[in-house]
């Protein structure tokens, strides 16, 4: 499988300013050194409870945010610095669709014009040859005709949704980034929204990279998983294997959140206790030491090397140290 | 007729409660003989004040004369009808010239934030620490008599309200996820000051300007009244107003029938634009609509 996007490194600290000249009195280190990549149609989930940087690493990707430091490599060349055809190479490459469909459609606008906007943008149509554009579009996401005149606040939170889908396909990209794309919406819908996303990767060879907190998706639909907390990968595997053997404490207790109605053996439960600690101070040596059930010295003191089982899986605990 | 469907659905709603379709009349009334009345003024030398008739003065409220004459033996009803026109030309102004000071500034300051936008709202600080009909008294009187004077004049005062609203306004929406959505389709900045940013956050801005339109005419009329505004024979109200108070204990008609041109105008406006909030607000507008029974 070939890589689509490499992130190497990443890393976005936002400054802290305060008094009447704005001087900086700290960071909030959303993302703290963050490395992985993206293959040619693969799904990777980012999980990771709020406020740990998964939606901080979208913005990054879709150029919404300029990182602190690290690339993000797409075709070979980094993307932070592209300019010209190279950036609207990669515009045009990465979409994506958002949590909440009816912030992420202007409110003025009829679906038509929602869809072609990107179209517009980067294609030369005529007038009659973009209304067909859109009008297919809205058949592959499964609305008809009758949508196009139709504005945001007529339609329901699916309808909405798969309107916001069909402006992320819409430039034929390569990689749609999901952030959260189904949370906003009823359990009944969710399910004909991952569905069609399914079906759309399958018909369009897309890449998703998929953020959400919801495991029940990330096991419907990834191929890989990353467990973030606080800005750093806790764990990274292929999406079964995490399911089957979490390495990482913080894995365990997230998995054990889910719940599972074909569980042979009841597993036992982890329940973490107090809120993730702050952003801008997170902890020393091993960010999940002060939750963490089974907590060493040695994680107060000094951070955990990345540790490889098998080829994908690869996690950062002490725990799996061979001593 | 689909475009039109919303300004429809506004235009219902006003006619169907009694103060607003009040209003509407009032408002249209005003605007009809704003713009006509140059030509529909029974004596058009009395109005624009170019004649004087010693033996007509201070001649009571008659069938000739409706409103009866001034000092000068003018027909009021003429000079009360060509005021409208003056009345609607400085609202016009006014609110004309604040929204296109106002509106770059409020969307620049709010969208690109950073350094200018911090020096361009401390400038509208600046002009809204004072009383804004102090600030156009001032301005006024610097700048002398005269209609532009006075609408200028007016203008200073009123853009930074409207450069503080669009502010708020655009510093909100630009937040919003379809900003971002935009950015990912690859528009340009202008491109999206223009078709999402302005569009979604000039709303609020033009339904204030609207209700302004009352506080306009009522603060030139001010102006007039204590001598800072057009100059004589002009038919303004307040201008009317004030010529006539002198006499009033002979000639009431003289300013009372100006005074009552403004207050209804004023009134009629200002109910008008309460009507116009509520009816185009979609939140607000629902409710009504539930409550007569109609569907949308």
């Amino acid at each position: 499988m070939s890589r689509l996007v490499e992130i190497n490194n990443l890393r976005k600290y936002f400054p802290i300013r305060s008094g009447l000249f704005g001087k900086i009195v700290g960071h909030v280190k959303a993302v703290d050194g963050i490395t992985f990549s993206v293959g040619q149609s693969e799904v990777v989930s980012l999980v990771g409870e709020s406020g740990s940087g998964k939606t901080t690493i979208a913005k990054c990707l879709l150029l919404l945010e300029r990182p602190t430091s690290g690339e993000i490599l797409f075709d070979g060349y980094n993307i932070t610095e592209a300019r010209g055809k190279e950036y609207r190479d990669y515009r045009r490459s990465v979409q994506a669709v958002f949590q909440n469909p009816f912030l992420s459609l202007d409110p003025r606008m009829n679906v038509h014009d929602i869809i072609s906007e990107p179209v517009k943008n980067h294609m030369k149509l005529s007038r009659k040859e973009l209304y067909e554009y859109v009008s297919k579009l809205l058949e592959m996401v499964g609305l008809d005709q009758s949508f196009l005149e139709k504005f945001p606040h007529e339609l329901s939170g699916g309808q909405a949704q798969r309107v916001a889908i069909a402006r992320a396909i819409s430039l034929n990209p390569k990689l749609v980034i999901l952030d959260e794309p189904t949370s906003a919406l009823d359990v009944s819908i969710q399910a004909q929204i991952l569905n069609l996303l399914a079906e759309l990767k399958e018909k369009m060879n897309l890449s998703y990279l998929l953020i959400t907190h919801d495991l029940s998706i990330v096991r419907y639909i990834s191929d890989r998983v990353l467990v973030i907390y606080l800005g750093k990968i806790m764990e990274e595997a292929p999406t079964e294997k995490i399911f089957k053997e979490p390495l990482h404490p913080y894995t365990q207790t997230l998995l054990t959140s889910v719940p599972d109605p074909f569980a042979k053996d009841v597993r036992e439960k982890v329940i973490l206790r107090g809120e993730p600690p702050s952003p801008t101070n997170p902890p020393k040596a091993c960010r999940f030491h002060t939750r963490c059930p089974h907590v060493m010295d040695v994680c107060r003191e000094e951070e955990p090397p990345e540790i490889q089982f098998g080829e994908k899986h690869r996690t950062y605990c002490w725990l799996h140290v061979k001593k | 007729m689909k475009r039109f469907k919303e300004q429809i659905i506004i235009l219902n709603l006003i006619i169907k409660k009694p103060t607003s379709l009040a209003s509407l009349i009032i408002v249209v009334c005003f605007v009809v003989v704003g713009l006509t009345a140059p030509l529909i003024v029974p004596y058009s030398e009395d109005a624009w004040g170019l004649t004087y008739n010693v033996e007509k003065r201070f001649l009571p409220p008659s069938l000739e004369h409706p409103f009866g004459t001034d000092a000068l033996g003018r027909d009021m009803l003429s000079r009360v009808l060509l005021g409208s026109s003056f009345s609607l030309v400085i609202a016009a102004g006014v609110i004309g010239l604040s929204l296109i000071i106002g509106i770059p500034v409020g969307v620049a300051a709010g969208y690109h934030g950073g350094r200018i936008g911090t020096i361009l709202m401390r400038i509208t600080d600046m002009f809204l620490a004072f009383p804004p009909l102090l600030l156009a008294i001032v301005f006024a009187a610097t700048l002398g008599r005269g209609l532009l004077n006075l609408i200028i004049a007016l203008a200073i005062s009123w853009w930074p309200w409207y450069a503080r609203l669009v502010y708020v306004q655009t510093n909100t929406v630009k937040n919003m996820p379809y900003i971002d959505s935009a950015k990912i389709a690859g528009l340009s900045s202008f491109k999206i000051m223009t078709k999402h940013v302005i569009p979604n956050a000039l709303t609020p801005t033009l339904v204030q300007a609207a209700l302004d339109t009352g506080s306009a005419i009522l603060e030139a009329a001010g102006l007039s009244f204590i001598g800072v505004g057009v100059k004589p024979p002009t038919p303004e109200w307040g201008l009317l107003v004030s010529e006539g108070w002198q006499s009033i204990n002979y000639a009431w008609w003289i300013a009372f029938f100006p005074g009552l041109a403004i207050l209804i105008t004023v009134v009629g406006f200002n109910l008008f634009s309460d009507a116009l909030r509520e009816s185009a607000d979609p939140r607000i507008r629902r409710t009504i609509l539930m409550r007569l029974g109609i569907k949308q």
